[in-house]
């Protein structure tokens, strides 16, 4: 067995912003983490300190705000759905040693992004009919 | 017999081979290190804990079998559930599912053994002697007697003035310092020590599962570990966390412990998961359908299982808005299960299924477990969770998930992998029997418990009345229990016995794909005579001579000259070849460790402090000398690389700047980072949700020397970070001095941070805020002082010859540790003391 040459060691070490890095895998995951303990922290910091006047109605600037969020960070993830996607795309046609690895990467951190946006919106649905201090 | 490259026929080779890999004889075996014999320590130790929670389960069942029984007290009976719970969790469930993982994962991924295997073994010590420690309480009849969740207040000092809730806080703690352990372990091994070839794209299924099994480990048992010791602090030391007339809030109890306790729930399954996602697509004679789906729906699982920690107190008073937040990431959560569901379906649909023993079990799971989740969703609404909140629809929908989900996949994984373990076949017709009777008995046992439940029985009654509709359910509940235990009986029997009258296994019986069939059967401590590349994710089916490659040594790393432990380290992503990792052999450390750990844990319950302070400080060398038979010292690897047994160019760990070292101080590091960013939770949520939360207008320290001591910890991290940058350049000049430097700035910083914790006017006994803030100093100077210690001894293993231009592995394992505190003393100094400025505005 002999061990690998270096052009191949030099395309492993790929950005891990590069939509075909492992790391994406989890970055959509923990965005919408950031999301939510955002929605949940903001919302219980809100409602002790400055509740909205509007006790009994969704429409309040709280429940604007948050949705406003949630709309960001499904933009957000849909956009980096689309730009690991289009890497996915093109790496199909990739010959060279790692092609699987990153085009697995690539198409399961596609997925995943998809899936956080659809997380974070159903997530973000509640603050268009709930009040949210009560 | 073929001779393989070295010119050694085979027979001579595994002979060397098995010298090096060997356990000690006799009671040398308890230094024994080796994934196989820790993987089975802990897999029979479970099972013992298991035999022990199941007859209290037909303690309790017993009990309630007819109203009005008075065969069990009150009292006990509430130690008896607790004790069950406790018991199946952290003593059975977990440690069972660990030890089959720290069993197989080498096996699976074409390693010799695990990469840090004293680990292991201190992982397993420290889980033996907790569970041992809490079974005493058991046998005492001081067992803690407040459910399995330990609410606050029942469980602190006014309601629980014994020392119960002590054994299961203590307790717990030490017992969950092995799973921390098992999961650093699994995802270091998992992520640098593949088989060449084996990309994250060939990895087995069930290695997806352990890795994100173990990183959920990681992140999730930290808040309990926390809220175990915060309580323990409130109960020994008056630290009013969770008092509210103190300004604590026994919520914070709840929300801490089921940030842990849910996604201990998926911990639970995803190994099972892993089991079933291996087993179906050899009972169907075709790989899985849809990998990269499960992948995604094993990584999906991992993250949302974090987010529904709330659905187990929608009762609690929390804004509708919030529950709406939960619980539709409780829903979401069934999504990912559902791929995976879907994906067997598919498997088995396309496949021809074999309908052998392990199948059996396979079944059974999921039926039961889709009728858990389902149940599962419905509790994931809120006004019917409302409902049936704590009653025995919610005990049984937990066993459906805990045991469809957890139990049947496991004895399906048994008796698949039984044969590779003994070498031998367990009885089919005693199995079936088997499986029938635990099948039947628990639905009629938790099927009719949905019945009793809607009908408003709560949980934790010891007794009940007659006419309230309860009691032919409770009775046949009772009988199908019975039934169940006998079933389970004839499998654990059927389990032993295969041992003396089991046929002999033929070679890979089930004509499964994984690596671990290609080995003997039993397979040897060393598991790989030569380490296979693999280019397949069936490397079995693909390629049916690589048994035969790998025995006769044909395939990589396949001398044993050096006399060391040794396999094959490789880059995570791509599994190319980088390094030899050279494993530890036979070590008395992890014994000693943990029977000093024991000692402190067994000093705290009997309020023996100053014992307690000292076997800690025992603890704490024992670890350190242990430590100190690392990297380059000459017990762990050889100090020169002429000395290195390498048919290739390859180096040793210990003389490159990245390994699995570097790789375990990071995870361990994350799983730190989660201790601190929920102890940061609890402060924030004490700050806005504790009803009598109270803060000084002014800062208890004086905010100058707060600043002024973060100076020397900046100037260390920057040495450090330059010595390290040098050191990989190849340049070893000063290091010795620029390390003592580094570790006298640390020094300095201690002693200011001493100054700062001894003049701290905290009243933490009275005090919630000021008792968060001796915590955190608390934890600052411990960081502090570890950090320097660790550092002062690289500048003495530098003199030794430890570390140097051509050994320059260790002080890139320590220079995550500094990045780590500096980042946490500054993030500390900002939201614990300057932020808290700001708080008499909001007021």
């Amino acid at each position: 067995m002999k061990s690998t040459g270096m052009s191949s060691q030099r395309r492993q070490k790929a950005r891990w912003s590069d939509p075909g890095h492992p790391v994406q895998l989890v970055v959509g995951l923990t965005i919408w983490s950031i999301w939510f303990i955002a929605m949940y922290g903001g919302l219980s910091v809100v409602c002790r300190f400055a509740p909205p006047a509007t006790q009994h109605s969704p429409f309040t600037w709280l429940n604007g705000g948050l949705f406003g969020l949630t709309v960001l960070v499904v933009v957000l993830l849909l956009l980096l759905a689309w730009r690991c996607g289009r890497y996915c795309l093109r790496q199909r046609r990739a010959k060279h040693h790692d092609a699987g690895v990153t085009q697995f990467a690539g198409y399961v951190s596609t997925v995943l992004y998809l899936a956080a946006a659809v997380a974070t919106l159903a997530g973000g649905l509640p603050v268009l009919v709930l009040s949210p201090c009560n | 017999m073929t001779e393989h490259e070295s010119g050694v026929s085979p027979a001579v080779f595994k002979q060397q081979l098995a010298r090096v890999w060997a356990n000690l004889p006799g009671w040398g075996s308890l230094a024994a290190v080796n994934h196989g014999t820790i993987g089975l320590r802990f897999m029979v130790t479970g099972m013992l804990f298991f035999l022990v929670g199941g007859v209290l389960a037909m303690l309790l069942r017993t009990q309630l079998a007819l109203p009005e029984q008075d065969i069990i007290s009150a009292e006990t009976y509430s130690q008896l559930f607790t004790m069950h719970g406790s018991v199946m969790m952290f003593l059975f469930a977990i440690p069972v599912l660990e030890g089959l993982a720290i069993y197989l994962i080498p096996k699976m991924i074409g390693a010799r053994d695990l990469v840090f295997p004293r680990i292991s073994a201190l992982g397993y010590y420290c889980y033996l002697f907790g569970g041992i420690i809490i079974m005493a309480s058991l046998l005492l009849g001081i067992a803690p007697d407040s459910g399995w969740f330990m609410y606050t207040p029942l469980s602190s000092s006014d309601y629980a003035p014994g020392p119960g809730s002590d054994f299961w806080l203590l307790g717990i703690t030490f017992v969950e310092i092995s799973a921390m352990a098992a999961g650093i372990e699994l995802t270091v091994s998992i992520l640098c020590s593949r088989a060449p070839g084996m990309t994250l794209s060939r990895m087995p299924l069930f290695c997806w599962y352990i890795l994100v099994m173990a990183l959920m480990i990681v992140f999730g048992f930290p808040p309990l570990i926390l809220a175990s010791i915060l309580l323990e602090l409130e109960r020994a030391a008056g630290m009013p966390f969770f008092t509210v007339a103190a300004g604590g809030d026994p919520l914070l109890w709840q929300h801490l412990f089921w940030l842990f306790g849910h996604p201990e729930v998926y911990i639970i399954f995803l190994p099972a998961a892993g089991i079933v996602s291996t087993l179906i697509p050899v009972f169907s004679g075709r790989p899985i359908v849809g990998y990269r789906w499960v992948v995604i729906a094993i990584i999906l699982t991992g993250f949302i299982s974090f987010g529904l920690w709330v659905h187990h107190m929608f009762t609690v008073g929390i804004p509708q808005l919030a529950q709406a937040f939960f619980s539709v990431a409780s829903m979401l959560v069934a999504i990912p299960t559902a791929i995976q569901v879907f994906a067997w379906l598919a498997t088995l649909w396309r496949g021809k299924v074999v309908f052998r023993l392990p199948m059996l079990w396979i079944s059974g799971f999921l039926v039961i477990f889709v009728c858990g989740g389902l149940t599962g969703v419905m509790l994931a609404l809120v006004p019917f969770n409302w409902q049936v909140h704590d009653t025995h629809f919610v005990v049984a929908h937990m066993h459906y998930v805990l045991v469809g989900g957890m139990f049947f996949p496991l004895i399906a994984g048994l008796y698949y992998w039984l044969p590779l373990v003994s070498g031998k076949m367990p009885s089919a017709l005693i199995g079936r029997w088997g499986f029938w009777l635990t099948f039947g008995g628990f639905n009629l046992t938790f099927l009719l418990m949905h019945l009793t439940g809607l009908l408003g029985m709560p949980r934790r009654v010891y007794t009940y009345e007659t006419g309230l509709g309860w009691d032919g359910l409770n009775l046949l509940s009772s009988i199908g229990g019975f039934i169940m235990a006998i079933g389970v009986a004839l499998v654990l029997l059927d389990l032993l016995l295969h041992f003396w009258f089991g046929k002999r296994a033929a070679a890979n019986p089930w004509q499964a794909d994984t690596l671990e069939w290609a080995l003997d059967m039993p397979p040897a401590q060393y598991n790989f005579a030569s380490i296979p590349t693999v280019s397949s994710r069936q490397p079995l089916w693909q390629d049916p001579q690589l048994a035969q490659r790998i025995a006769s040594g044909r395939e990589g790393l396949a001398n044993a000259n050096s006399g060391l432990r040794e396999t094959y380290g490789t880059s995570p992503v791509s599994a190319q070849l980088q390094k030899i990792l050279q494993l530890p052999a036979n070590s008395w450390w992890p014994l000693y460790s943990a029977l000093a750990l024991a000692v402190v844990c067994i000093s705290l319950l009997s309020r023996w402090y100053p014992f307690a302070l000292l076997a800690f400080v025992v603890s704490v060398v024992l670890l350190l000398r242990w430590s100190w038979e690392n990297g380059g010292h000459p017990a762990a690897a050889p100090l020169h690389l002429a000395q290195v047994s390498s048919e290739q160019p390859l180096l040793p760990e210990s003389h490159t700047t990245d390994g699995p070292g570097r790789w375990g101080m990071i995870v361990t590091l994350l799983a730190n980072g989660a201790l601190y960013m929920s102890l940061l939770f609890g402060w924030f949520y004490l700050w806005t949700a504790a009803p009598q939360w109270s803060a000084p207008d002014q800062g208890p320290l004086p905010l100058w020397l707060l600043l002024l001591s973060g100076i020397p910890v900046c100037i260390a991290v920057g040495l450090f970070q330059r010595l390290c940058q040098r050191l990989a350049e190849g340049n070893d000049s000063t290091l010795q001095r620029q390390l003592w430097f580094s570790a006298a700035c640390g020094v300095v910083h201690f002693i200011m941070v001493l100054a700062l914790f001894m003049m701290a006017p905290l009243d933490y006994s009275n005090s919630a805020h000021d008792a968060v803030l001796q915590v955190i100093l608390l934890y600052l100077l411990g960081h502090a002082a570890l950090a320097m210690v660790l550092t002062a001894l690289q500048a003495i293993r530098v003199a030794r010859g430890y570390v140097s231009a051509s050994l320059p592995y260790e002080p890139q394992v320590v220079k995550p540790f500094w990045f780590y505190y500096l980042a946490v003393y500054w993030l500390s100094v900002a939201l614990f003391f300057l932020l808290p400025l700001g708080w008499g505005a909001l007021k």
